[in-house]
This record gives C-alpha cells, sequence and structure tokens, in this order.
C-alpha cells in the first residue's frame, strides 16, 4: 500500500512515511529523516546519518503537529549555526556497515534511499537487454565527468558483490534455497554496462553529491535540488 | 451476402521459447530497501 501524493502535507508521524508519488525531491529527503516522538513535544532525526556529537531532538513547542513541509520551512529559516542546520549539514553520505560488519557492507544513509531506488531502477533496465541484446540504454554524454574503463568494472563489480547478498525466489522470500541467483550483471553488453555506471554517476550528481562529497563523505540536506514537483518514476514496495 | 477478405499473409517471427530474465534471476527492484541503498556501492567513487 502506498502513501497518497499529499502525504508531505500532513503530519510528522513518529516513523517515517511509506514510499509514494509524494513530490519533492529535498522534502522527500527530509521526510526520510524526521519523526515525532512518541509524545509529541518533539522533532527527532534519524541518528545513523547524523555526526557523532550533533543533537538528534529539537522541542517542538508549537499547539499544532507540523506537517514535513513546514519542518523544511523551519529548517530553511534556522541561522546556520543553529543546532539543527548543523545537524543536517555534515550528514555522512554512506556508511560501512549495518548494523556490524558481518551483516552487509556500506550503504548510503537514510535521506538518500530515492537516489539508492534510482539506481536500482536503471540496474533493472539494464538487465533487460538479457533479453534484449540490443535494448536501447543511453548513457550520459554530457554533465558528468567520462567514466574511464577500469571505473566502468569497478563499480560493476561493487554491484554484483551486492546484488549477490539478497536473493528472492518466485514468491519474493528471500534467500532460500529455491531462490534465483542474482543478476550477472558482467554478462551484459559492455556498452549496457557503461551506460549504468555513467547513469550511476549522474545520479549522484542529481542528489548534489559530487566528488568533493563522496570523498569527505559529509553531504548537506541543502546539497539536495528542491525540485519541488519531482517524484519517482517507480514506487518500490517497501517489504 | 458480404465478401470474406482474405487476410494477407504476413511472416511472423517465431521467437525462441526464452524465460524473461525476471524469471531466471532475482529483479534487483524486488530487494528490501537498505539492500536497495547498498546496491548504489557507495564505498566506490561515483
Amino acid at each position: 500500500m502506498q502513501e497518497t501524493a499529499d502525504c508531505l502535507d500532513r503530519p510528522v508521524r513518529i516513523s517515517s512515511p511509506r514510499n509514494g508519488p509524494y513530490p519533492g525531491r529535498r522534502l522527500r529527503a527530509l521526510a526520510r529523516l524526521v519523526s515525532m516522538s512518541n509524545d509529541g513535544s518533539s522533532l527527532c532525526l534519524a541518528c545513523l546519518p547524523l555526526r557523532e556529537g550533533v543533537s538528534r531532538m529539537f522541542r517542538w513547542d508549537r499547539q499544532a503537529a507540523p506537517s514535513y513541509r513546514t519542518v523544511l520551512s523551519w529548517l530553511d529559516e534556522q541561522p546556520d549555526n543553529a543546532p539543527a542546520r548543523i545537524a543536517l549539514s555534515s550528514m555522512y553520505v554512506y556508511r560501512d556497515s549495518y548494523p556490524s560488519p558481518s551483516c552487509g557492507n556500506a550503504y548510503l544513509t537514510d535521506g538518500l534511499q530515492d537516489l539508492g531506488d534510482q539506481i536500482v531502477s536503471d540496474v533493472h533496465e539494464a538487465c533487460q537487454a538479457f533479453d534484449d541484446p540490443d535494448l536501447w540504454f543511453p548513457g550520459v554524454d554530457e554533465g558528468i565527468e567520462p567514466v574511464t574503463d577500469e571505473h566502468v568494472a569497478r563499480v560493476i563489480e561493487g554491484m554484483q558483490r551486492e546484488l549477490r547478498r539478497e536473493l528472492r525466489n518466485p514468491q519474493g522470500s528471500r534467500n532460500t534455497q529455491d531462490a534465483y541467483p542474482a543478476a550477472p550483471l558482467g554478462e551484459l553488453p559492455w556498452r549496457v554496462q557503461r551506460a549504468l555506471v555513467e547513469r550511476r554517476r549522474l545520479r549522484f550528481s542529481q542528489w548534489g553529491i559530487g566528488r568533493t562529497h563522496w570523498g569527505t563523505n559529509c553531504f548537506s540536506l541543502w546539497d539536495i535540488p528542491e525540485d519541488p514537483d519531482w517524484a519517482p518514476n517507480h514506487i518500490f514496495t517497501d517489504y | 451476402m458480404p465478401s470474406i477478405r482474405t487476410l494477407p499473409e504476413t511472416p511472423v517471427k517465431t521467437r525462441p521459447d526464452t524465460t524473461p530474465w525476471t524469471d531466471r534471476y532475482t529483479d534487483p527492484e524486488r530487494i528490501c530497501p537498505q539492500q536497495r541503498r547498498e546496491t548504489s556501492s557507495p564505498d566506490i567513487e561515483p
């Protein structure tokens, strides 16, 4: 079941909204990060994207519970040195493992769920080349630094590593004995592999994350373009 | 009584009996949200 398109105009909830067609690239990211305390007195920020030592609880003294849109407006009005601005202006792009090295690999932090979803959508689209080797799957000619062949190989290897970690059977159950194997990205036509990696670089830039942000592993909510009308083309079901 | 049109014969391309890839491999769109964030392999520079 999906959220409605006006979900982010409704009061902030105790848990994040489910996926849905509600628009706003930056606003959607905020919705993944903010929640309301059980007693309705404080706004809470998801802890994993935040650097150590920054505040993650902020009192909300107004009588009416805010909508996500109201919270973003409130944050926009805060001075740069306000605790809430500091917390959301220096978030991790990724964390190394969750919750321990044995359970997972590096992952994008919570506010970048849409970025992860978009990259996976590109992978899904690329995989259609398994059925149609002549699939039209364009890469990115402008707006990004060209990717090298070595970089294509590294990224494909990294994605393959992740695809092997969660396999589903025809009924959708996870990692069962009858689960389908991971899609072998290395068997896609080279042009499709290259286009996929180019798209990945583009997607990061569409969320305001470039080489510097990745290198410092630090980004701001305000690096993400506002894009008030943007909503993902594909809405995932959160299993 | 109207004549029965003879439909032109058009060559039918017989497709091989190929199983769609989503019936052979795990579709990345079916994995959990956490794993979707891992699939971007953020430990590798964009």
